[in-house]
C-alpha cells in the first residue's frame, strides 16, 4: 500500500525542509503524502529526543484515526504508543512516547487555547489545507504569527490542488518572497475531459443518458456520477437500472450487466460498503463484461476513493451549506460547483488508469459560469464557536486578525452578539469568567451555557446526556461514509464521561430531580438559558412560525416529532432546504423567555410586531397577577426565588 | 411590515360584507368588535398569499438589509441604544462597509497608494480581496443545467472590481494605437457614451436608494468633475495602469479647460488638500481606489459597468428604459444587453 515515490526526491525535499521554517507541499490525493511525509519528518526531526512531537492535522476525525492506524502498521509500532491520534472525545496517545500524532484540525485549535505557543510540537503539518475547513483556516492564521514567536517551530502546509500559490503568498515572510513550494509526485493518470455542445435543459436526465451511452459504447471500467442529494440519487439509480435492463434485453450480446449503487451520507454503513463490491461478472464467459455505476453526492469528490473508476459524469452541481448572518439561517441548496471542484471530480477518473470525464455543460460555461474556488468554510459558517475559541486564545482584535480569507463582517457581528447575550463576553468583547469555562467545553456555546446553568435547575444529569447525544451529530455522517461501526465510533458514553470530567473540573454539580413532571419542566427551562436566541412564535392556526426578531416565516421540520403546535418553540437549527424549516424543537413558555432571558426579550428594545404584542400580553398578565396577589406565591414565583438565591 | 398591511377603516373592502357602522364605535365592546373584525380581515388577506410566497418575501426582506443598516435604524428609532456587537467591532477598528482582515498600514490615506504595488503585478492583494457582504443564498430552481439557470454571484470584492477595471483600461490603451479613422469613430462613440453616462448614473442612484444599499456601487457614480483632481492625479501617478495620453479619449484641450475650471473654483491649494483628506476619511480606501480606477476608464467602459450593474442588480435595462420583474421576464422581453440589439 505504501506509495513508491523515490526516496531521493524526498530526501532533497527534506534538506529544504530543514532550511525553511514554513513550506507548502502539493500532491494529488493518493500520492501518499498524508502517510509518508509525516514519517519522514519524524525521522529527520527526531522530536522525541527533545521531548516534543510532530503533529499532522486532518479535517475529519475518521481520517485522523485511519491514517494513524496505517502509519503505525507501516512503521510496525503499536497504535497509541509511538504513533497515535487525538480527536474530540478520544485521545489515543501516550505522553512521553508518542512522537507522531495525527489529530483533527479542531483538536489542535483546542489545544492552542490552553497552550497558545503549542510548545509540545516541533513540527506542525496541516494536511488537506485545500479543503479550507474552518479550523484549518484559523490554524493558518495562528501559525503564521506563532512562527515569528517560535523560530524553532517548523510548519508544513499540504494541499492537493494547484491553489498552493495562495498559501505560498500568505505564508511568505515578506510580500516579495512567497513560501517555498514542493511537489510530491502523484500517481494519477491522464483524464480526457469532454464538454457538451449546448447547455442541458435537465441535468439529471442528461446524466442518465450519458451513463447509458458510456455503458453501451465505452471500454470496460466503472462509472462515477455526481448528483446532489438522496432523493435525486435514488431516483437516478432506479432509472439507470431500468434503462440498462432494457438495453440488455434488446441486445444481450453487446451490452453487459450493470449494477447501480447509491452513495450519500445518510445511507446505512452496510449499504455504503457496496460501493467497494466488484462489478458484476459477464453473463457468459465470452460475453461483454459487467459494469458498476456509483451515483454519489460530493462525498466521493475528496474524501473517499473508489478503485476501478474510469469514467466520471459531472453535471456540475452540489449541495452546499451556507450560513447567512442576516436571518441566521443555514442553507443547504443546490448550486453550481467551482472550477476547482470540477477538476477534483475529473481527477477521480484517473486513479487506476487513464480515464474520461464527461462534463454536462459547455466549455464556455465552465469558464464563465463556475467560480474559481469553492468558498472556504469560514465564509459559509456560523462563527460563534470559533470566536469564543479565538478570544480564549487571547486574540483581542478579531477585526484585523490575519485571515487567509476574512469572513463577512456581519457574521462576526452575529457571533459577538450571541456570546454577549450568553454572558461569555462582556460589552468590551473581553472574556468573562463564565465565557472561559464555556470555552473549555468542546461544544457550541449555547450547549455549554445550558450545561453550566443546569445544576440551578436540578437537571444537570439529564442535560449532560442530552448534550452528549446532540454534540456527536455532526460526525455521524463521516462514520457512515467510512463504513466503520457507528456504535463503536460514537461512543456516546465516552463523550459523556469526557464532558463530565470537564464539569467536575469547574465544579458543575451533577444533580437530578425525582419528581419527573417537574424535571421535564426544568429541563426545558435550562434549554431556554442556552437557546433563547433561537425561538419562534406561532402565527395564526396554519402551523406557521415566525422566528423571533428576524421575522422569518418557517415551518416545523417533519422530523420534529411534536404532536401539537405550541405557541412558542425553541429550536436547535434553522435550515433552508426545499423550504425554511426549524429542526429539533422544544415547547417553551413565554414566561420563561421573559424570566431567564430578560435581556434578549426586553420589550423596550423589541421590534414591533405580533411577537412583541404576544410577549406584552404575558408581561401584563404577570404584572396583574403579582399586583392582585400582592406576593409571588405562585408556583412560578417559588421556582424563581429558589433559583435567584 | 405590519404597518403596510393595516387596512384602511374606510376602504370599501372593509365595508363589504359587514354591517355598516353608522357612528364611530364608543363603548369597549364596540372597540373590541372592531379590533376583531380588523384582525379577521388581515388574516383573510394573509391567507390569500401562499405560504411559500410569504416565506420568500420574509426571506428577501431579511436578506436585503445588512445588520449595520438594521442597527442604525433601531438606534435612530430609539429602540436601542446602539448595537453592542457592532460597537465592540468598532472598538477593534471596524467601520461598516469595510471588510475584516489584516491591514498593513494604519487606516489613513496611505493604504490606497500602498496597494498599487500589488496591482502592478496584476494580482489584486489579498488584504483587499476579502468579502464585505455575506455570501448570497440563491436557489437553483429545477433541474436546468449549468448555463441555463441563475448562478448565485458571490459578492464581488473591491479588489476584483479594481482588477476588472484595470483590464478594461489596458484594452482601451491598446485601442488608442489604432489608425485615424478608427480613432475618429471612437471619439464620436465616447462622446455619445459620455452623454448617456449621466442619466444612467442617475437611474443607478434612484434604484440604489430605493433598495437602500449605497456602499456597493458608490464608485459607479463618480465623475471627474466631482472627484478632487489632485487626488486623482496622485493616484494616477502612482498607479500601475498607465493613463492613456488622451485621457478618457477626449482631446487634451477639453480636459485642460475643465481642469482650469475646477482649479478656478478651488483656488487655494490648501482647501483642496483638506477636501482630499476629508474625502479619504469619509470613504474607505477601497472605495476611493475603485473610484479612481473607474475614472481612468473610457466613457464607454464606464457606461458599460454602470449598465451591467443596473441589469444584474435591479433587472433594469437602460436601453429598454424599464425594470423587469425577474430574470425570465428580462430574457423574454429585452433584446439584449447592448444598444445595437435595441435598434
Amino acid at each position: 500500500m505504501a506509495p513508491s515515490f523515490t526516496l531521493r526526491r524526498v530526501t532533497d525535499d527534506l534538506a529544504q525542509f530543514s532550511e525553511n521554517q514554513i513550506i507548502v507541499m502539493v500532491g494529488e490525493t493518493g500520492s501518499g503524502k498524508t502517510t509518508q511525509i509525516p514519517q519522514f519528518v519524524a525521522y529527520s526531526d527526531l522530536p522525541h529526543t527533545r521531548g516534543k512531537l510532530v503533529a499532522c492535522t486532518q479535517p475529519r476525525r475518521v481520517a485522523a484515526m485511519s491514517v494513524a492506524k496505517r502509519v503505525a502498521d507501516e512503521m510496525d509500532v503499536q497504535l497509541g504508543r509511538h504513533v497515535g491520534y487525538s480527536i474530540r472525545f478520544e485521545d489515543m496517545t501516550e505522553p512521553g512516547t508518542t512522537f507522531l500524532k495525527y489529530m483533527t484540525d479542531g483538536m489542535l485549535l483546542r489545544e492552542a487555547m490552553n497552550d497558545p505557543d503549542l510548545q509540545r510540537y516541533s513540527t506542525i503539518i496541516l494536511d488537506e489545507a485545500h479543503e479550507r475547513t474552518l479550523a484549518t483556516d484559523i490554524l493558518m492564521g495562528l501559525l503564521k504569527s506563532l512562527a515569528k514567536r517560535r523560530k524553532d517551530l517548523k510548519i508544513i502546509v499540504m494541499s492537493a490542488t494547484l491553489d498552493a500559490l495562495k498559501f505560498q503568498k500568505y505564508f511568505g515572510l515578506a510580500s516579495e518572497s512567497p513560501a517555498p513550494l514542493f511537489k510530491v509526485p502523484g500517481r494519477t493518470h491522464p483524464v480526457e475531459v469532454f464538454y457538451t455542445q449546448e447547455p442541458e435543459p435537465d441535468y439529471v436526465e442528461a446524466a442518465i443518458r450519458t451513463v447509458l451511452m458510456i455503458h453501451r459504447a465505452e471500454d470496460p471500467g466503472d462509472i462515477l456520477l455526481f448528483l446532489t442529494g438522496e432523493e435525486e440519487i435514488e431516483d437516478a439509480c432506479r432509472k439507470i437500472k431500468l434503462e440498462a435492463d432494457d438495453l440488455v434485453n434488446q441486445d444481450p450480446d453487446s451490452v453487459g450487466p450493470l449494477v447501480c449503487i447509491p452513495l450519500y451520507s445518510s445511507l446505512p454503513p452496510q449499504q455504503q460498503q457496496r460501493i467497494f463490491d466488484p462489478p458484476p461478472s459477464a453473463r457468459a464467459a465470452d460475453g461483454p463484461p459487467g459494469r458498476k455505476v456509483v451515483v454519489s453526492t460530493n462525498i466521493a469528490e475528496t474524501s473517499l476513493t473508489i478503485d476501478g473508476i474510469v469514467y466520471v459524469v459531472d453535471p456540475g452541481f452540489s449541495k452546499q451549506k451556507v450560513y447567512n448572518p442576516r436571518i441566521r439561517v443555514e442553507s443547504l441548496l443546490v448550486s453550481p460547483i467551482s472550477k476547482a471542484s470540477a477538476q477534483q471530480r475529473a481527477g477521480r477518473a484517473g486513479r487506476t488508469r487513464p480515464g474520461k470525464c464527461f462534463r454536462l455543460y459547455t466549455e464556455k460555461d465552465f469558464m464563465s459560469e463556475l467560480e474559481e474556488q469553492t468558498h472556504p468554510e469560514i465564509l459559509r459558517s456560523n462563527l460563534s464557536n470559533t470566536v469564543l475559541e479565538l478570544v480564549k486564545l487571547g486574540i483581542k482584535d478579531l477585526v484585523r486578525f490575519d485571515y487567509v480569507d476574512a469572513p463577512a463582517p456581519e457574521t462576526l457581528m452575529r457571533a459577538l452578539e450571541l456570546l454577549n447575550y450568553l454572558a461569555a463576553l462582556d460589552d468590551e468583547g473581553s472574556l468573562t469568567p463564565l465565557g472561559a469555562i464555556m470555552a473549555e467545553f468542546p461544544l457550541d456555546p449555547q450547549l455549554a451555557k445550558m450545561l453550566i446553568v443546569s445544576p440551578e435547575f436540578k437537571c444537570s444529569n439529564e442535560m449532560l446526556t442530552i448534550t452528549s447525544m446532540m454534540s456527536d451529530k455532526h460526525d455521524k455522517n463521516w462514520t457512515w461514509t467510512h463504513y466503520l461501526s457507528q456504535r463503536a465510533l460514537m461512543q456516546a458514553d465516552n463523550v459523556r464521561a469526557q464532558l463530565q470530567r470537564t464539569m467536575e473540573k469547574f465544579d458543575v454539580e451533577l444533580v437530578s430531580l425525582s419528581d419527573e413532571r417537574k424535571l421535564f419542566v426544568n429541563i426545558r427551562q435550562a434549554l431556554v438559558c442556552g437557546f433563547f436566541m433561537q425561538v419562534a412564535h406561532k402565527e395564526g392556526e396554519k402551523g406557521n412560525y415566525l422566528t423571533v426578531k428576524d421575522n422569518q416565516v418557517v415551518a416545523l421540520h417533519p422530523s420534529c416529532g411534536l404532536d401539537s403546535q405550541p405557541e412558542w418553540v425553541l429550536f436547535n437549527e434553522f435550515v433552508l432546504t426545499t423550504r425554511p424549516y426549524i429542526r429539533t424543537v422544544s415547547d417553551v413558555k413565554a414566561e420563561w423567555l421573559i424570566e431567564f432571558a430578560a435581556n434578549y426579550f426586553d420589550l423596550a428594545s423589541f421590534p414591533d410586531g405580533e411577537t412583541k404584542r404576544a410577549l406584552q400580553r404575558v408581561v401584563n398578565k404577570r404584572a396583574g397577577k403579582a399586583a392582585g396577589r400582592g406576593d409571588d406565591s405562585g408556583a412560578d414565583g417559588r421556582d424563581k426565588k429558589k433559583r435567584k438565591k | 411590515m405590519s404597518g403596510d398591511d393595516e387596512d384602511d377603516y374606510l376602504s370599501d373592502k372593509f365595508l363589504l360584507g359587514t354591517v355598516p357602522a353608522a357612528a364611530p364605535p364608543k363603548t369597549y365592546a364596540q372597540l373590541r368588535k372592531e379590533a376583531d373584525r380588523k384582525a379577521k380581515l388581515k388574516n383573510e388577506q394573509n391567507r390569500t398569499k401562499s405560504r411559500r410566497q410569504r416565506e420568500v418575501e420574509a426571506r428577501e426582506e431579511g436578506l436585503s438589509k445588512s445588520l449595520f443598516e438594521r442597527a442604525k435604524e433601531e438606534e435612530d428609532a430609539g429602540v436601542s441604544s446602539g448595537n453592542k456587537a457592532l460597537s465592540m467591532m468598532m472598538k477593534m477598528g471596524f467601520k461598516p462597509g469595510q471588510s475584516l482582515g489584516k491591514v498593513d498600514e494604519p487606516l489613513v490615506v496611505s493604504p490606497v497608494f500602498e496597494d498599487k504595488s500589488d496591482a502592478q503585478s496584476g494580482a489584486p492583494s489579498t488584504k483587499l480581496g476579502h468579502i464585505v457582504t455575506p455570501i448570497p443564498l440563491n436557489e437553483w430552481t429545477g433541474k436546468k443545467g449549468i448555463g441555463l439557470g441563475k448562478r448565485a454571484r458571490s459578492p464581488s470584492t473591491p479588489a476584483e472590481r479594481v482588477a476588472k477595471m484595470a483590464k478594461m483600461a489596458k484594452e482601451a490603451e491598446e485601442i488608442s494605437h489604432q489608425d485615424y479613422r478608427n480613432r475618429a469613430r471612437r471619439d464620436y462613440e465616447e462622446k455619445r457614451a459620455e452623454g448617456r453616462l449621466g442619466p444612467a448614473q442617475r437611474t443607478c442612484v434612484t434604484l440604489d436608494e430605493a433598495a437602500g444599499k449605497p456602499v456597493e456601487s458608490l464608485y459607479l457614480l463618480c465623475n471627474a468633475d466631482s472627484f478632487p483632481p489632485s487626488l486623482l492625479e496622485t493616484l494616477t501617478m502612482r498607479g500601475a495602469v498607465g493613463l492613456p495620453h488622451e485621457y478618457h479619449g477626449e482631446p487634451i484641450q477639453v480636459r485642460l479647460r475643465r481642469q482650469m475650471r475646477a482649479d478656478a473654483l478651488q483656488p487655494l491649494e490648501n482647501s483642496e488638500r483638506e477636501n482630499e483628506s476629508a474625502l479619504a476619511e469619509t470613504f474607505s480606501p477601497e472605495l476611493i481606489d475603485e473610484a479612481s480606477q473607474f475614472l481612468r476608464l473610457q466613457a464607454q467602459d464606464r457606461l458599460r459597468l454602470v449598465l451591467a450593474y443596473l441589469r444584474d442588480n435591479y433587472g433594469y435595462c437602460f436601453w429598454c428604459g424599464m425594470q423587469f420583474e425577474d430574470e425570465e421576464g428580462m430574457e423574454n422581453q429585452c433584446p439584449g444587453p447592448d444598444e445595437e440589439s435595441h435598434d
